[in-house]
């Protein structure tokens, strides 16, 4: 196996260049070095000395790069505790030691909390192909999409008032059967946002955008189950039904929801 | 490349693949405290280790990461002759069992408390959220973070961790029911080299297994030519040229109550996971390379799954091999015989005990007392329902593995068995020799439960190094722990209650039904175990049950930690709870009524044998379930009002209760042996028979002969589970340690003393009545005294008697049955079917407990694998019988993050005379009442029935909306 660790990022897309498909991007390795791993790549490109590893707040973003860990965002003085919230619901801080962000997003678990977590929030990477030229993308697209390009940071706008997330799962340790994402942003011109995100429920994490449009419409608890319940068509497996999963999908949004508007309302 | 770091503090470089596991790369720098529990899922922490200063594990990094980075594993702590503050706080506080993963515990707390040493509950919590600690169940670590706190300010720090029982019965006891430290704690919180895989040496070649794809197939053609042609390979095993022996893989005494249904390897898979060929090979890499040049063919059958389909008329036959008895075959054998398939192979019965392999039985039983006509006649109310468990794996952080070598023309196993005796009787049997040819030891085991009471990995790890000559190792991969080994017995019961209005149970009626898979193993004794232990905790003249197993293609089933008990006991309690709200009695007020009283003669048990009926009927020699009733309904609030939340009306909070019971070995077939030798400076030496597999026998045993002898328990040294030095012993199974093992000790120490006492009364020139053993180790007359040192000297000198050894053998005709309960306060999700324990209060009365904080952790550890099957551990399969979810975490294995918010295990004493010093089981009765007791809270809670287990979110959600229709 070949293995570089490349001190630039133009050095490292021309050994990516090189390789092709044969080569694969190293963050934290919990994902390539896992033992269920089918295919080890034949070489490995680590991002570790690339200076992927900043964390900044401005006046508009969090931005996070994509070699930072999840344990490292939950130690974070600067990041919402909403969003730490979210990154503890990988519940194993050995792993979350070891997990880069960047490499948490690249692998699009269907089943990972941080994704909904992150879908509901808006986050946006930069990413970069292989000539270098760097471009911003939604996560949604990055997901839905099916991208491979390499993430530099990833940002999460900072007019998140509040990011809710439950996870339904056998235990604290297993991956969940589904994972519900809330998230409420006010805009520039104070304008409430609503965002709704879900993973485990079908192929890959979703957003929920007609339901989205629901809550912004001020519909009631048990509509807008409803149509989160309508709008996702999901996947049966060992851990539960689709049934269950459409069923569920729909009350614990809904609740989520419904627990930030009684916030905002006691906070008013 | 050559990989540079600095390892615990020493700068290293290796020279070694890129990718090449940062787990082997540490093993190889002799390092043990780095584990593989789950071959690199980032479940179990086995493998952690800090990287620059973060806990990591090691199966999941590869040695390039490691370059100019900072290594540090658990060895870095350890101090020669002494123990760190958070080791000692852990064994101090009785978190240490096994040992397998409390390096990775030491090193993860240190490393908090360093960073914070006010740490709360919730960042212990959150620090041990990556590691799995089965048998401990993470509570006394929250004990022991708090005793480490105040150690790293005051290392003189000592802590209360357990009740003081003494007083109970007014007992003047040194040593015995008071807390000291486990015997074989502080080696393995070192990583000292104590398991079996620290015992593998450099030449050793390794074994992996092809295991069947297919639930059920006869193998057509199988070509190994290939791989035996590999460079490397050394041996590759098939059905064609193993022993033709068919043996049981259940750790039992002889005669085995089990059919002798498999061999190594067999044409015929029944199950997905069977054996199909073994690779030796001098490497790793090399042996599952050779596994992938075998070439096989399959006939595939359709595969049995469950008890229904096993019944059926149309069933397809697991077993059509060639039926024979030792002893009182059936008339009908030849019939039996007729439509025998050669590609089944044979099965022997070495006795009847009701198997009709032609029907899919493996084995069947049943018992009565009274009338139950006239009992169900005599009732205001009869209920019948049916209750159903699903397959639970035992899950031990230490995988089966073995390590065997041949010492001139001996054979040496290095094992992890709960059964050192009956490993070599099996293995001398499968490989043709004489026992004395083979030599057992029994290393720390990191984990049993009751799988390691099986041999499933020692048979073909033995044979491939009779076969070769070569040091062999094998070692199951997490996966085939979950596929190959064996699992807690699926059962399906039909009980029918009768009971007046007052609550009074009239008459009983049960159908056990189980699935033992595809072998036999214990298809007699775990179900028979079912109406055994969960019956007679209830007074009712009228009981009749029978049990039949029948055999499938689910993977195999076995021994678990309380045996049948926990299926039982799950319907009769469930039985009594429905009938209890069926009569508008409350539910602790309908288990008094009817519980089961200290003195009451056990019927029922005279009518349940393993293979052999009790000489005399049991009786309740001791029981303080009316204690632990009132203890467990103070405590847990059982009248108090719900706190429910009005802003979340569907979170519904419920109460439950179940009583549980289990035996102390088992009377008129087990049997345990010691010896102790006083030595020349009048220190002692202990060989035991006794299987400690982490759970503390060897300080029972310690203790014992402590307490018996008057000496200092550091002036004892036990050597245990060595079928070479020491004496038999039937294993650690059946909760028999304290009883059996420790009354040998016990009876050892007996023997020693008076031989102390008459050599001492001769030497001192006084009559041996008028002398007496004082502490510490003084034959103490009334004019002189002398030491057992000099005793000791004077036994070995060229005028002496000979040195000084009592010996010991402990049988029974007599049962001790622990006692106890679950009290359990649910919140349960009405709209997603999440529930939430947010109380569990286990009550155990074990007698006197020898070691009051390690049984409290044995309470833990068995109520949180308890609340694992009740809640959230299966295995799973598809459709043709593949299993689907063989790992930890998907499998739905608990760890820190759902432990009960308010978990409490307690001690309730009772006075029993059967056990040494009145000490009774705590091992296994802690497993049978989660389940009924978490499904009556479910049911206070919501008004719905949850009759199976595991009960998943969808699960109770599906039962709240039925019982609502």
């Amino acid at each position: 196996m070949n293995y570089y660790r490349p001190q630039t990022l133009a050095d490292a897309l021309t050994l990516k260049q090189k390789h092709g498909d044969s080569a694969a991007w190293l963050a934290g390795g919990s994902h390539l070095n896992r033992g269920d791993t089918e295919s080890r790549p034949v070489t490995l490109i680590s991002l570790e000395n690339l200076e992927l590893n900043t964390l900044k707040v401005d006046d508009k973003d969090y931005t996070i790069g994509a070699m930072v860990t999840l344990q490292e965002i939950i130690d974070s003085p600067a990041i919402h505790n909403d969003l730490q919230q979210a990154m503890a619901l990988l519940f194993n801080r050995n792993v979350r030691n070891q997990t880069t962000l960047g490499g948490e997003i690249a692998n699009k678990d269907s089943r990972s909390p941080v994704l909904a977590a992150l879908l509901a929030a808006c986050a946006q990477l930069t990413v970069c192909d292989l000539h270098g030229d760097e471009h911003s993308l939604s996560l949604e697209q990055y997901i839905q999409e099916d991208r491979e390009d390499l993430i530099l940071t990833v940002s999460i706008p900072l007019n998140l008032k509040a990011l809710k997330v439950h996870k339904v799962a056998h235990t604290a340790g297993a991956a969940p059967i589904l994972t519900a994402a809330v998230c409420h942003q006010i805009d520039d011109t104070g304008k409430d946002g609503w965002n709704l995100a879900l993973s485990g429920v079908a192929e890959k994490p979703m957003r929920l955008r007609d339901a989205e449009a629901l809550i912004n419409d001020d519909c009631d608890q048990e509509t807008l189950a409803k149509a989160v319940s309508e709008a996702v068509f999901p996947i049966d497996d060992f851990r539960a039904s689709a049934e269950y999963r459409r069923e569920v999908s729909g009350v614990v949004i809904a609740r989520l929801v419904n627990e930030i508007v009684a916030e905002l309302e006691q906070g008013a | 490349m050559t990989v540079s770091f600095t390892l615990n503090g020493k700068p290293v470089s290796v020279q070694c693949a890129a990718d090449k596991s940062v787990l082997d790369l540490l093993r190889e720098q002799g390092l043990n405290s780095v584990r593989n529990s789950d071959d690199g899922y980032g479940f179990a922490g086995s493998d952690t280790m800090l990287l620059d200063g973060v806990a990591v594990n090691a199966t999941m990094l590869i040695a390039a990461q490691l370059e100019d980075r900072e290594v540090t594993t658990a060895e870095a702590l350890n101090v020669y002759g002494e123990l760190s503050a958070v080791q000692s706080a852990m064994i101090d506080a009785g978190a240490v069992q096994s040992g397998y993963n409390d390096p990775a515990v030491v090193l993860v707390l240190t490393d908090l408390l360093q960073r914070n040493p006010a740490a709360t509950r919730e960042e212990v919590t959150d620090a041990l959220s990556g590691i799995f600690l089965r048998e401990s169940a993470y509570e006394q670590v929250f004990t022991a973070v708090e005793i480490a706190k105040e150690r790293l300010t005051n290392p003189d720090y000592t802590a209360t961790v357990a009740e003081e029982f003494n007083q109970t019965f007014d007992r003047d006891l040194r040593h015995v029911s008071k807390v000291s430290r486990k015997v074989d704690a502080a080696r393995s919180i070192k990583a000292e080299a104590v398991f079996v895989e620290d015992m593998v040496t450099a030449d050793a070649c390794h074994l992996k297994m092809l295991r069947s794809p297919h639930a059920s197939a006869y193998i057509s053609s199988i070509d190994t030519s290939e791989a035996e042609a590999l460079p490397g390979v050394v041996a590759v095993i098939t059905h064609k040229n193993c022993p033709d022996v068919y043996f049981t893989p259940g750790g039992q005494t002889a005669p085995e109550p089990s059919p002798l249904d498999r061999r190594l390897f067999g044409q015929k898979m029944r199950h997905y996971g069977d054996r199909v060929a073994a690779v030796v090979a001098e490497s790793e890499e090399t042996a599952l390379a050779a596994l992938k040049l075998i070439k096989v063919e399959y006939e595939v059958l359709k595969p049995v799954l469950s008890i229904d389909e096993a019944m059926a008329d149309d069933a397809p036959i697991v077993h059509k091999g060639l039926i024979s008895y030792g002893a009182g075959a059936p008339a009908d054998l030849d019939e039996q015989n007729a439509d025998y398939d050669e590609r089944d192979g044979r099965i022997h019965f070495n006795f009847p005990f009701g198997g009709e392999p032609r029907k899919n039985i493996a084995a069947r039983g049943h018992g009565n007392i009274g009338d139950v006509e006239q009992g169900f006649a005599e009732a205001d109310l009869v209920l019948e329902r049916t209750y159903e468990s699903r397959q639970a794996q035992q899950c031990p952080a230490e995988p089966h593995l073995c390590f065997t070598y041949m010492e001139g023309d001996r054979l040496v196993i290095r094992a992890a068995t709960q059964v050192p005796w009956h490993v070599r009787r099996q293995v001398a049997n499968i490989l043709g020799i004489k026992q004395n040819k083979v030599h057992v030891i029994k290393e720390r085991l990191g984990g049993g439960f009751g799988s390691k009471q099986d041999i499933l990995v020692e048979d073909v790890c033995s044979f491939a190094t009779w076969l070769t000559g070569r040091p062999v190792y094998f070692r199951h991969t997490r996966e085939e722990e979950f596929i190959a080994t064996s699992t807690r017995h699926v059962a399906k019961i039909d009980i029918k209650l009768g009971a007046k209005k007052d609550g009074t149970i009239t008459a009983v009626e049960v159908d056990y039904r189980f699935n033992t898979g595809p072998y036999g193993n214990h298809s007699l004794t775990v179900p028979s175990n079912a109406p055994a232990l969960s019956l007679p905790l209830f007074r009712c003249p009228n009981m009749k049950f029978e049990v039949t197993t029948y055999y499938s293609n689910i993977v195999p089933t076995g021994a678990y930690q309380g045996y049948g008990a926990p299926k039982g006991n799950f319907a009769m309690q469930m039985i009594v709870a429905e009938a209890a709200a069926e009569l508008g009695i409350d539910h602790l007020e309908m288990v008094r009524r009817n519980r089961v009283h200290e003195g009451d003669e056990l019927t029922l048990l005279g009518k349940v044998g393993e293979g052999k009926m009790p000489s005399r009927i049991p009786s309740a020699s001791s029981c303080a379930l009316g204690e632990i009733l009132k203890r467990g309904e103070e405590s847990l609030g059982w009248n108090e009002p719900k706190a429910e939340d009005p802003a979340k009306p569907y979170i519904k909070i419920g109460r439950g209760v179940a009583t549980m019971m289990q035996k102390s070995g088992i009377a008129d077939i087990d049997q345990a042996n010691a010896t102790v030798k006083l030595t020349s400076d009048g220190t002692l030496i202990v060989h035991s028979g006794g299987a400690d597999l982490g759970t503390g026998l060897d300080t029972v045993v310690t203790k014992l002969v402590g307490e018996v002898l008057c000496t200092e328990l550091n002036d004892i040294h036990v050597i245990s589970g060595d079928t070479d030095h020491c004496l038999f012993d039937k294993g650690a199974y059946a909760s028999s340690g304290t009883c059996f093992s420790g009354n040998a000790a016990k009876l050892a120490a007996e023997d020693l003393r008076e031989q102390i006492l008459n050599v001492g009364a001769q030497q001192i020139g006084e009559p041996v009545e008028q002398v007496e053993l004082v502490y510490p180790g003084v034959i103490q007359g009334q004019n002189a005294s002398i030491t057992f040192a000099d005793i000791a000297h004077f036994a070995e000198s060229g005028a002496g008697c000979g040195m000084l050894q009592g010996k010991g053998s402990y049988t029974t005709d007599k049962f001790a049955f622990p006692y106890g309960a679950n009290f359990v306060e649910v919140a349960v999700d009405t709209q997603t079917g999440e529930v939430e324990l947010r109380k569990f209060h286990a009550l155990l009365d074990c007698g006197t407990p020898i070691n009051p904080e390690l049984a409290l952790g044995q309470v833990y550890g068995a109520s949180i694998r308890a609340i694992g099957h009740t809640l959230s551990e299966c295995v799973q399969y598809n459709d043709d019988g593949q299993v689907v979810n063989a790992n930890f975490a998907d499998y739905g294995t608990p760890t820190i993050g759902d432990i009960p918010k308010d978990f409490r295990a307690m001690l309730v004493a009772s006075d029993d005379k059967i056990g040494p010093y009145g000490g009774k089981s705590i091992s296994e009765i802690g497993v049978n009442a989660a389940a009924p007791a978490i499904a009556s809270a479910i049911h206070d809670a919501t008004g719905a029935w949850l009759r199976e287990w595991s009960m998943t979110p969808e699960k109770v959600l599906r039962a709240i909306k039925e019982q609502s229709q």
